[in-house]
């Protein structure tokens, strides 16, 4: 190793090297100067082609847009303006777009529009690109259901999330309770989505499918998240049988976020029955669950419970404070927050803003 | 003597070993986030076109959102700006002006425009800030609400927003930067899709010479001022390249301080905006890296491409320098302060790649461009180096600096073709060649500044004057 340095330090020194470094410099300037204006050329000419197939297609469009208008109002009775082969899928996006403009006869009008040339979109569902696959199960839910649904619960299964979240949320715009089981099977696999999002596409299911939210909300072997998901839907769907289901959950003493679910189930649809297990988290020592405690309090709770309410405005938590001085209004506690509010209190101005909230 | 020629000699040849060395890593990380980039940007604009973000927000119930715009001395501005965010496209959000002790009169401005109040307003965290003198509310917009507040800077006033702040998620901006109509709804959906995302960053481009008609862009063009021109580029370069690409590595350490999304909750207990740095924006976004790993909070940080706010730039060589200075300061001080997750394989791919990127590229590597030039001149007139061999460097890195430029127009491009002049888009090729001369030296020496003022811990943001936006009344 000792020898071999100077042998390289001197390679490195000779006219050799040199030489063999500025022709791999000199190469490497060619390369990048030809990728530059080759780059450039394309820049340019995707300009022209973007601007060209622009122009084109607003030509088109403006054609079909004054067609459809008339054909909604039924100035013309039938669509009349043949649609080429390479103008397919432009069209059924066209109409897409125009889809989520339009309700009741209007859109039933353009789905019908569609349906000629929906059947080569089912090959798109199995597509190698997840975006192309992602656009058919798009539209083959606004047009293709219920005749495409097989192809659509297929989807359910696709390894793209993004996909499968198109089909599973399409499925339940559909109202259809049949495609409940089908959604809850697979909705751990959307465990990252925002909660509003999947409580809110059970939802669209509908008071029908609360028997199967149950079974799963109340069952410890599923997934958290599903657990929460179908929580959050029943109390959206303000299911009056799932209280107890909540109560329980609550006893069994399970992840915070379920039972803060829970808690927030039980402030919408629970009864007086149920406050003496919500007043035991009001000593937890997760503010959340304080704080959601609180807040079913103050639907479930009655005026025996203002002392405790009183106490939870000095916690460390500004937001068990605020939840705790809602529940003093929402149970008829003014006058206790009327004497803080005109106090050195350091909630006083937390009181204010209670007593005060809606005069604005 | 000869000791002393040899010393010298080693002494040139070593730092030029370095200057090639940083040349080379720094291209290579540039090629890497560009071709990253174009991959996230081809998959997105494709997945644009499948998902409805409208539909998307109404149906998973957005989720409510605080704007939190600090303002000091926008007597000017203010009106046309808020005006401006008041007609956002979103379902549920509230406005939090802060009126950060302005020494103009900003507050009467907006009590007079907004009919505003005093009010009751308790504050739902405690992160320390100058002292709230009043909160007011406007008698006219439910949702409009200005704090006012002793002075104590930009990330003070953040502070105070995010104590009054009481939606899960915020928006920290500037209260002069216009945002697009639809700039929340594009910037959230990361927050439904993933539910583990804590910040989430939209793109910055520049409004000199645009037009704006009741608070939206009506005219994109490019700036008539060449700075700002340059500017143009070197914002398209920055967050198509750089930060799409980043976020592609999933190694976010950037979001812009005029438009960034926030979960409230994860930025007050990981003790909100530092006051003390110049780089509020990156140190928080570090501070949350460091604050999820440390306390093992699942989390994910995104850069998303199409939320546009658009901002002023400045167009004097006075005033861009001093932006520039505080920049590199602002980094400095981030950098320094945070120098445990150097290289630390505690903080994963950000402590092993995107901070020492930072660390020896970013914030070093003006140290070493600069003498660079120096040494290479010097190596040239001893002797040491050939001409020719000089020249071939530097064209070789002048010609790569360019296809980096053009890959970036070429993004722009294959995405959001924002300036749909082709005029323009032949400008921009031809800023990519001309920046080499002297644009790019000048913020080279700017940085290296900046370096400098960090090193003799010049504190302060100095004096940003402002031309104003070209704004057409409506009806």
């Amino acid at each position: 190793m000792k020898s071999l340095l100077p042998v390289l330090n001197d390679y490195i020194r000779s006219q050799e090297a040199v030489d063999l470094a500025l022709q791999f410099l000199i190469v490497l300037i060619a390369i990048l100067l030809f990728f530059v204006i080759i780059l450039a050329i394309i820049v340019l000419g995707l300009r022209v082609k973007n601007n060209r197939r622009a122009r084109f297609w607003n030509r088109v469009e403006e054609r079909w847009t004054k067609h459809l208008y008339d054909y909604l109002s039924d100035d013309e009775p039938e669509w009349t303006i043949p649609i080429q082969k390479k103008e397919r899928l432009y069209f059924l996006q066209f109409l897409l777009r125009m889809t989520y403009r339009l309700q009741g006869q209007e859109r039933e009008k353009l789905v019908q529009l569609a349906q000629p040339y929906l059947a080569p979109l089912v090959k798109r569902t199995t597509h190698s690109s997840a975006e192309v696959r992602a656009r058919a199960i798009q539209t083959l839910g606004v047009f293709g259901l219920p005749q495409y649904d097989e192809a659509i619960l297929k989807a359910l299964e696709d390894s793209s999330p993004v996909v499968s979240m198109l089909a599973a949320r399409t499925l339940a715009n559909t109202r259809n309770p049949k495609y409940c089981p089908s959604i809850l099977s697979i909705l751990h696999r959307f465990s990252f989505w925002s909660m509003n999002y999947l409580s809110s596409m059970l939802t669209a299911f509908g008071p029908d499918i609360i028997p199967d939210l149950e079974k799963t909300y109340g069952n410890p072997r599923e997934p958290v998240r599903v657990r929460i998901a179908c929580c959050e839907a029943l109390r959206e769907l303000n299911s009056l049988t799932a209280s107890p289901i909540a109560e329980a959950v609550i006893r069994e003493d399970a992840d915070p976020d379920l039972t803060a679910a829970s808690l927030r189930l039980l402030k919408e649809t629970g009864t007086d029955r149920q406050a003496d297990v919500v007043r035991q988290l009001l000593d937890s020592d997760h503010f959340i669950l304080r704080a959601h405690a609180i807040s079913a309090l103050a639907a479930l709770g009655d005026e025996r419970d203002f002392p405790r309410l009183e106490a939870a405005l000095n916690d460390n938590s500004n937001w068990v404070a605020i939840h705790a001085a809602r529940a003093l209004k929402a149970l008829g506690g003014e006058a206790i927050l009327e004497k803080i509010s005109h106090s050195a209190h350091p909630r006083a101005m937390m009181a204010r803003q209670q007593l005060r909230e809606l005069e604005v | 003597m000869t000791i002393f020629l040899r010393l010298l000699q080693l002494l040139i040849e070593g730092f030029n070993v370095l200057v090639l060395l940083y040349f080379v890593s720094l291209n290579f990380f540039y090629l890497m986030t560009s071709l990253f980039a174009f991959k996230a940007l081809r998959t997105y604009a494709r997945q644009l076109k499948a998902i409805h973000i409208e539909e998307l927000i109404a149906s998973a119930g957005a989720p409510p959102i605080t704007l939190i715009a600090p303002a000091y001395n926008e007597e000017p501005t203010c009106v046309a700006s808020i005006k401006a965010l008041l007609a956002l496209n979103y379902p549920e959000y509230e406005i939090i002006v802060v009126n950060d002790g302005s020494q103009d009169k900003t507050v009467e401005k907006l009590i007079e425009a907004f009919d505003l109040s005093p009010a009751n307003r308790a504050p739902t965290a405690n992160v320390p800030s100058a002292p709230v003198r009043t909160v007011y509310r406007s008698q006219h917009y439910a949702n409009l609400w200005v704090v006012d507040k002793e002075n104590g800077g930009k990330a003070d006033a953040l502070n105070a927003g995010l104590n009054y702040c009481q939606t899960p998620l915020f928006c920290a901006m500037d209260a002069d930067s216009i945002l697009e109509r639809d700039a929340l709804i594009r910037i959230a959906r990361p927050f439904l899709e993933d539910s583990r995302t804590v910040a989430a960053g939209g793109i910055i481009r520049i409004v000199n010479d645009c037009t704006i008609r009741g608070g939206a862009l009506t005219d994109i063009r490019l700036p008539k001022n060449w700075l700002a021109k340059f500017q143009v580029l070197e914002y398209l370069r920055a967050f198509l390249s750089g930060r799409m690409g980043w976020s592609a590595l999933d190694s976010t350490l950037i979001i812009s301080g005029a438009f960034g999304i926030f979960k409230r909750s994860i930025v007050v207990d990981a003790g909100g905006y530092a006051t003390d740095t110049v780089g509020e924006d990156m140190e928080l976004i570090v501070k949350l890296h460091r604050h999820c790993r440390e306390q093992r909070i699942p989390y994910k940080i995104s850069f998303v491409p199409d939320p546009v706010a658009w901002t002023e730039c400045p167009e004097t060589v006075k005033i861009l320098g001093r932006q520039r200075d505080r920049w590199q300061r602002g980094l400095y001080e981030v950098l320094t302060r945070h120098r445990v997750m150097f290289m630390n394989p505690r903080y994963g791919r950000i402590g092993l790649f995107a901070y020492p990127y930072f660390y020896l590229l970013e914030m070093l590597g003006p140290a070493i461009e600069m003498p660079g030039y120096v040494v290479f001149l010097i190596a040239v007139l001893t002797g040491t180096v050939s001409y020719t061999y000089i020249l071939a460097f530097f064209m070789a890195a002048f010609i790569f600096g360019m296809a980096l430029s053009i890959f970036s127009v070429a993004l722009e491009e294959l995405t959001f073709r924002r300036y749909p002049k082709t005029s323009d888009l032949l400008q921009l090729f031809f800023l990519a060649i001309v920046e080499n001369f002297g644009y790019r030296q000048l913020t080279i020496y700017w940085r290296i500044h900046g370096f400098i003022s960090a090193l003799r811990n010049v504190q302060g943001w100095g004096k940003m004057e402002r031309k104003g936006f070209h704004v057409e009344e409506t009806g």
